[in-house]
């Protein structure tokens, strides 16, 4: 899918990965070289479950395409049970996304271990081409009226 | 009316008087007579202020909350609303639910705007002592998707007939002792029909949220930003959600998270509302009913909690013990292995 | 940094103790003890750490991946101050005594010196030979200059002398790639000299080579793998990615057949008689994962018992043996033919008379454990005696002592274990030294000296950027120049450029000049991944004045250029991203403190059984002062009713011994009759009240172990209570020592194995059971031979070395009856001729009839069950205990006597069944981890954690149940939640379950983070 202004289009993707799990993954897939679409840029956090839903909507209402959350397989979380919480959190995100009328798809959760290298890079090159053809996040073309700033009392 | 009203009156005094609590909370007449608020009372002779009309123009369970000394011993007023989201600051330790003695009454739907006595039934309905068909247009929205009509989760609930009967059902045996100090006789109420109410429930959400489920995911995006293209920032909805208490917001302009001194605030002012009420959402009605804008945030905010609900086989404020469904884990969690819940 | 094999450890040759094998048992045995204050010599033949473990995909019973768990250690021994790696090299010969050793050893040449090479592959391209990859079992290819696997730590390239063309041709195609000319064809094998005080051995083992026995067509079949092939086949990393293929043709197998005991339990030549204890777990972990990877696998486990002996591998083997398409056969089997098409045929007893040959796509050789290589030469060069296996022949009552003084060992070489014993045995050979050489503790061990830190506080962020070139691994790709220009035109950025390697020793000296002359106030280095050098920068940080975590890195490198090197634009464009993204997080970051607290350096040991007792011996040994608490009014435990054992420990006798050590060393204090009534604090800081019959107490403590052990069942089935003939395995025991005339009268007595366990109120197997009938069997054989012995068993759990009691019994011709657990046995009192006698009724599973015995006395192996206590301890200490009410372990495998909470540890039954022998393992593993804490004067919390505010937090507790650790507590008095640093792991959850935002994680605030993320949108 191409943009309006002539470009292919190349989704824009966040990624918060887990440091213990799928960073490491994401590393492997680095040292074994194997090669995924160059669309996802990744905030480190220690535990998926610091992927804050706020942080995840800042990220989407801002025009992002699609964001990524990684984190350990259930039973592996290095804190024991974040990635629990963080599957419940992407379940009502994904909801919410669904209400507001984003799709649900634009954000996506893998659990991915240090050694799943290829995991990682096959997550992301699949994550990519869905969004491709999803097409852009319909709030990066969107024109909002412009804000009012209101006069700040002295 | 007033019948009823005697009845919850003399039950309350009775509370009063045996000291079996420090205060009362409810609606009542204002000093002019005519203007009805909320008040919190100590004195038995301002009892009999309080009113059991279908106007209620705040959440008692948020003021309770704000305003509420949660060491005192207090009685509630409360419609099924209220109650439940009492029970959703209970998890939120701001109120202790041992220090509450909750008053329920039977509420077929509220109305927002003070247009002569109005008290609303499950057919019918009397304005100013007439007697009339229900209308439904006359009722709040949320009332209209309201599948809660008969406060189980109050210690004692009050039902309404149209010919001014109160009947009166205890649910726990805190109930049994508000009871006891109260010289009218009480009945014990048979079972409330409530599949028709259900009925209409499940009518206005169909509506409420179909229209919005079945457009277009760019067209519901449209929709929604030019909602919240009005939004002029007042707060208002947070300030009247029973479900917000916090001391301090986090979308207040110092926080870092929405920029101050603009309106219509970013998107994100109203996602991270969602996120915060998305779980818990009473339907209560008060953020729609306090917008100046009239941007239909209630109907979003119940929306995504019946959804969420949905995913988690959670309902808000029915159960004091269940936590949040996306603030806590539980034992099912360990024995999935998916990335979907469920 | 100056070194890349090792971190600057002094390397003056002289250590405290050496570690020969760096193996996961080496490399817990050297983390415990340089973290209780000894220098430590950590010495692997092999040009990398790990060993097996990191060979392995998944581990049992939990199926953790194990590269994850395991790499965490490989970076923490590398940049602990107190330990020095010598990777490479081989030891030659000990000299000396305890105390006092002369170890030399051999450094190998790598021909890549070790200093120079940075670990970027940049040389691999350019060499021409292809050799088969050892780490994925030969059945893939690296070159003849070679990474030993991609988490290998130290991360330095080594040289196969043997292929290499160089050593043929004088071929030097890597030399000129090697920008840090690190490639030196001339290196020589260079002799070694390091003075210890003790050794730690710990070689770990070998799989057994089916190739010793042609009748496997191991080598020759090629469909026929070992275990351990694969485990590489199974693994995401492995040398089909993860794929589950067969080697002859790369296609998926749907039928796979697993054979147990291959070279074990085997007296015909070539195989080994002992059980190698893991296999049962490992090919039902396999035939799982197996599954996993594709659900219409087939798979089929021939086996002779299935020994499910160890903590939750009932409840594992369980899930496997019901998925869909997995079966258990207990046949022997004979390898039949290879098929045209690669198939294998395998024949098995079916129906106990007919012989069936069925097909199989691949077939897994469950390889048992052997002796290391050349393992009569490394017990030469030791002084070191080998048991009849040739395993580390060990002292009868300390199983982590060797034949030398001072000289300790642990893991698989004293016989086959699984991870976990071998991190207990580690743990506890770490404590044996920290009793040898309690008094040179902390003279040798060395905390970096730093400058004092400059204060930025209220300081304009300026930042640093350094971008590395990696050689060309990053520069080959993404344009370094073009992201240098970028990255000076982004606000805050005070000083841009770029090196060849950023984390080179001349390098990372110029960024420190460079943060002191510009007075640099957070710094981004944008090179490689944070998780292998993160810490290294730090350190160049902290040498620059600057607090440590005002660092960020950007990594360009495993996320960036060697992930996109065919879109060279799109990669430069991504790395400007990170790179913006790396010093808007910059920007926002605020220096971090350390918070200190000091440590009470006394232990509380809860139980004074055999393991409690051991425990606290050992660190009162250590010089640390000990309370012991005993709730019986003696000290002893369960160990009181034992008398002999399997190997033959006189166990009364050490009991006694014990007792009088514990109770005359003048750094224990006894309790006995007293229980523990509260408690609080945590680790360094506890207080707990113990209540005896004339005091009540107030003990400060800085660490607790739990040893409360565990009791046995009482049955309620097989006339037990009703008939005086019936006796438990223990009343026996008891009866045997005494010398009671019942038992030495009995002309025929039948034991009956797995009462009150291994059922679905206790799926769990008691251990222990079937090596106790064995040695009471034995016993009784050896006072009267002509009596008649039944033991009627389900699996004989004979694991290890315990299998050559089981045949010495079978030898004695005591009679082994298996029944399966829906056909009991049925026991009953009858007169038969006159004579009262118990008949025991049990189908014979070879002849298929019910049989029938008249015993004078029936003995029940009654389930070992967690200690009534248990409940109260775990409501106490806030401790978590398993489904089957036995305490909970921090890890399953890597943490045995942890718990989640730190400053608690765990030993004896209390945390499962276990023998005497495992369970003094465990003990002194309990004393050696306890130290690490004990040892320190302060304890530091890491500076990201989480914070409260409180003029925001409105007291709604959401956080306190969210947090895992323990780590915040509500206070009552103010209404609002605090964080205890100190126990607090950072993780963050607590934040996000925040709606007030009150709480933030440091260095994960909402304004970090949303910095990163804002410029990014």
């Amino acid at each position: 899918m191409d943009t309006a202004d002539g470009k292919r289009f190349e989704p824009k993707i966040l990624g918060f990965l887990c440091n213990w799990c799928c960073y490491a993954g994401a590393d492997l897939a680095g040292v074994s070289r194997l090669q995924y679409p160059p669309n996802i840029r990744a905030i480190r956090v220690m535990c998926s479950a610091g992927a804050d839903p706020a942080y995840v909507m800042k990220a989407l209402l801002g025009g992002v395409d699609g964001v990524f959350i990684g984190g350990c397989h259930p039973g592996e979380c290095h804190y024991t049970s974040g990635n629990y919480y963080t599957r419940r959190r992407v379940a009502m995100l994904k909801k919410l996304m669904e209400i507001l009328g984003l799709e649900p798809e634009r954000l996506r959760l893998e659990w991915v271990s240090a050694s799943e290298g290829a995991l990682f890079a096959e997550a992301i090159k699949d994550f990519t081409e869905k969004l491709k053809s999803l097409g852009p996040n319909p709030l990066k073309v969107k024109k909002r009226p412009g804000a009012v700033v209101g006069v700040k009392r002295s | 009316m007033a019948k009823c009203a005697e009845v919850v009156q003399d039950i309350l005094r009775g509370m009063l008087r045996e000291r079996l609590v420090d205060e009362v909370v409810a609606f009542g007449r204002g000093l002019t007579g005519s203007d009805i608020l909320p008040l919190f009372i100590t004195d038995e002779q301002d009892i009999d202020r309080i009113v059991t009309t279908s106007y209620c123009p705040s959440s008692l369970a948020k003021l309770v909350a704000r305003y509420g000394d949660r060491n005192k011993k207090m009685a509630i007023v409360v419609r099924s609303c209220d109650a439940r989201g009492l029970v959703e600051i209970a998890k939120r330790r701001q109120v202790k639910p041992e220090n509450l003695y909750l008053v329920g009454i039977e509420c077929y739907g509220v109305v927002r705007e003070k247009r002569g006595e109005v008290y609303i039934f499950a057919d019918k309905m009397e304005v100013d002592g007439e007697m009339m068909p229900l209308d439904e247009a006359a009722l709040s929205p949320n009332c209209r998707r309201c599948e809660y009509p008969v406060p189980t989760m109050a210690d004692i609930s009050c039902r309404i007939e149209p010919e001014g009967d109160c009947l009166v059902t205890v649910n726990t045996e805190k109930g049994k002792a508000m009871l006891a100090t109260a010289s009218v006789p009480v009945q014990d109420a048979p079972p409330s029909d409530v599949a028709a109410i259900k009925e209409r429930a499940a009518r206005w959400q169909e509506k409420d949220f179909g229209d919005i489920k079945r457009m277009e995911p760019g067209e519901r995006l449209d929709y929604w930003l030019s909602q919240f293209d009005r939004c002029i920032k007042c707060y208002g909805c947070r300030d009247a959600c029973p479900i917000c208490v916090c001391k301090e917001c986090c979308l207040e302009p110092d926080r870092g998270l929405i920029k101050g001194g603009e309106y219509p605030p970013e998107t994100l002012f109203h996602a991270v509302r969602l996120t915060h009420v998305g779980e818990s959402c009473v339907n209560c009605g008060q953020c729609e009913a306090a917008c100046p804008m009239e941007i239909p945030v209630s109907k979003l905010y119940h929306m995504l909690s019946k959804e969420v609900g949905s995913i988690f086989n959670y309902e808000p404020g029915l159960d004091i013990d269940s936590l949040p469904p996306v603030s806590m884990v539980d034992e099912e969690d360990l024995l999935k292995t998916g990335v979907d819940f469920g | 940094m100056e070194e890349r094999t090792e971190s600057r450890v002094p390397d003056n040759r002289i250590g405290d103790v050496m570690v020969i094998g760096a193996g996961v048992s080496g490399i817990q045995a050297a983390l415990d003890l340089a973290g209780s204050g000894f220098k430590v010599y950590l010495v692997d033949k092999e040009a990398a750490i790990g060993g097996k473990m990191a060979q392995l995909d998944k581990t049992f019973p939990t199926n953790d991946c194990s590269m994850c768990i395991l790499s965490p250690k490989f970076i923490e021994c590398f940049r602990h101050p107190n330990i020095k790696l010598l990777t490479y090299h081989e030891v030659d010969g000990v000299e000396g005594a305890a105390g006092d050793f002369t170890v030399t050893l051999t450094k190998k040449p790598r021909y890549v010196k070790d200093d120079l090479c940075l670990g970027c592959p940049t040389c691999v391209r350019y060499c021409p030979v292809k050799i088969p990859d050892k780490y994925n079992q030969n059945l893939s290819s690296v070159k003849a200059i070679y990474l030993p696997f991609p988490q290998a730590v130290p991360n330095v390239f080594v040289i196969d002398r043997e292929a290499c063309l160089f050593f043929q041709k004088k071929c030097k195609s890597c030399v000129p790639a090697c920008r840090n000319k690190a490639i030196d064809f001339y290196m020589e094998p260079e002799k070694v000299e390091v003075k210890v005080g003790a050794v730690i051995l710990a070689p770990g083992y070998e799989t057994f080579d089916p190739r010793l026995r042609a009748d496997y067509g191991y080598g020759r079949m090629k469909n026929v793998v070992t275990s351990l092939d694969f485990e590489r086949v199974v693994c995401a990393s492995g040398p089909y990615s993860g794929e589950i293929l067969r080697p002859s043709d790369r296609k998926h197998p749907k039928r796979i057949a697993w054979l147990q005991c291959v070279g074990s339990r085997q007296v015909t030549p070539g195989g080994n008689s002992y059980c190698s204890a893991v296999c049962c777990m490992y090919a039902t972990k396999q035939a799982i994962l197996a599954k996993e990877h594709d659900a219409g696998i087939e798979a089929t486990i021939f086996h002779n018992d299935i020994r499910a002996y160890g903590k939750d591998f009932e409840r594992f083997y369980r899930r496997a043996a019901s998925l869909p398409g997995v079966r258990y056969i207990r046949s022997y089997v004979t390898m039949g033919k290879e098929l045209p098409n690669g198939n294998v045929t395998i024949k098995y007893s079916f129906d106990e008379s007919e012989v069936k040959e069925e097909e199989f796509d691949l077939v897994v050789l469950s390889v048992g454990l052997t002796p290391p290589a050349k393992v009569e030469e490394l017990a030469g060069k030791l002084s070191i005696e080998l048991n009849q296996h040739q395993f580390c022949s060990t002292d009868a009552h300390n199983p982590l002592k060797t034949s030398r003084p001072g000289v300790f060992t642990c893991g698989a070489f004293q016989r086959p274990m699984d991870i976990p014993e071998s991190v207990m045995s580690a743990s506890g050979a770490a404590a044996l030294c920290g009793e040898l050489l309690a008094e040179r503790r902390g003279q040798l061990a060395r905390e970096r000296e730093y400058p004092p830190e400059r204060d930025v506080s209220g300081q304009e962020p300026k930042v640093g950027v350094f971008a590395c070139r990696c050689g060309t691994n990053i520069g080959s790709v993404v344009d370094v120049p073009s992201l240098v220009q970028y990255a000076s035109k982004l606000g805050n950025v005070a000083h841009v450029e770029e090196s060849l390697y950023a984390c080179s020793a001349d390098t990372a000296k110029h960024i420190a000049e460079t943060i002191r002359d510009k007075g640099i106030n957070a710094v981004v280095v944008a090179a490689c991944t944070p998780r292998t050098h993160e810490s290294l920068f730090q350190d160049t940080l902290r040498e620059a004045g600057i607090n440590k975590y005002l660092f960020v890195m950007a990594n360009v490198r495993e996320h960036c250029s060697w992930v996109h090197a065919r879109e060279k634009e799109m990669a430069t464009q991504k790395a400007k991203d990170i790179a913006r993204m790396a010093v808007a997080r910059a920007a926002h970051l605020q220096p971090l403190e350390e918070l200190e607290v000091p440590v009470s350096k006394r232990a509380l040991v809860i139980g004074g059984g055999l393991s409690g007792m051991t425990c606290a011996l050992s660190l009162a040994n250590q010089g640390f002062e000990v309370h012991l608490v005993e709730k019986d009014s003696r000290l002893g435990g369960m160990a009181r009713k034992l008398h002999f054992t399997l190997e033959g420990i006189d166990v009364q006798a050490y009991l006694r011994d014990l007792i009088q050590k514990v109770g005359q060393h003048p750094l224990v204090r006894v309790s006995t009759g007293a229980t523990v009534i509260g408690t609080s604090g945590y680790v360094g800081n506890f207080t707990t009240r113990v209540m005896s019959e004339v005091e009540v107490e107030e003990v400060q403590h800085g660490v607790t172990i739990i040893a409360t052990g565990a009791e046995e069942y009482r049955p309620s089935e097989y006339l037990y209570g009703q008939d005086d003939r019936v006796l438990t395995l223990l009343e026996l025991e008891e009866r045997i020592a005494g010398g009671d005339a019942s038992v030495a009268g009995a002309q025929s007595l039948v034991m009956v194995q797995c009462v009150g366990c291994r059922d679905e109120n206790r799926p769990y197997c008691s251990r222990v059971c079937c090596g106790q009938a064995i040695k009471c069997a034995l016993k009784l054989k050896e006072v009267n031979p002509q009596r008649d012995i039944y033991i009627l068993y389900r699996d004989m759990m004979t694991y290890g070395f315990k299998e050559d009691y089981y045949r010495e019994a079978a030898d004695r011709e005591v009679k082994f009856i298996r029944y399966e657990p829906e056909d009991k046995p049925q026991v009953e009192a009858v007169e038969e001729n006159g004579r009262s006698v118990l008949r025991v009724t049990v189908t014979d599973p070879v002849l298929g009839k019910r049989l029938a015995i008249d015993a004078d006395m029936l003995a029940l192996a009654a389930a070992v069950v967690p200690s009534s206590a248990n409940n109260d301890i775990s409501r106490l200490f806030k401790l978590p205990l398993n489904q089957d009410n036995f305490f909970l372990e921090a890890h399953a495998k890597l943490r045995p006597v942890d718990f989640a909470a730190d400053g608690i540890f765990l030993c004896g039954t209390a945390h499962y069944p276990k023998d005497i022998s495992e369970a003094i393992s465990q003990a002194y593993g309990a004393a050696g981890r306890a130290a690490t804490i004990l040892s320190k004067d302060t304890i530091k919390a890491s500076g990201v954690v989480a914070e409260i505010d409180k003029e925001k937090c409105n007291g709604c507790q959401l956080c306190v149940q969210a947090c895992y650790f323990g780590a915040i507590s509500f206070n009552e008095q103010l209404g609002v939640s605090e964080v205890n640093p100190v126990l607090c792991k950072g993780c963050g959850n607590c934040a996000v379950v925040c709606p007030s935002r009150a709480c933030q994680v440091e260095g994960f605030r909402d304004g970090q983070v949303l910095a990163q993320v804002e410029a990014y949108v």
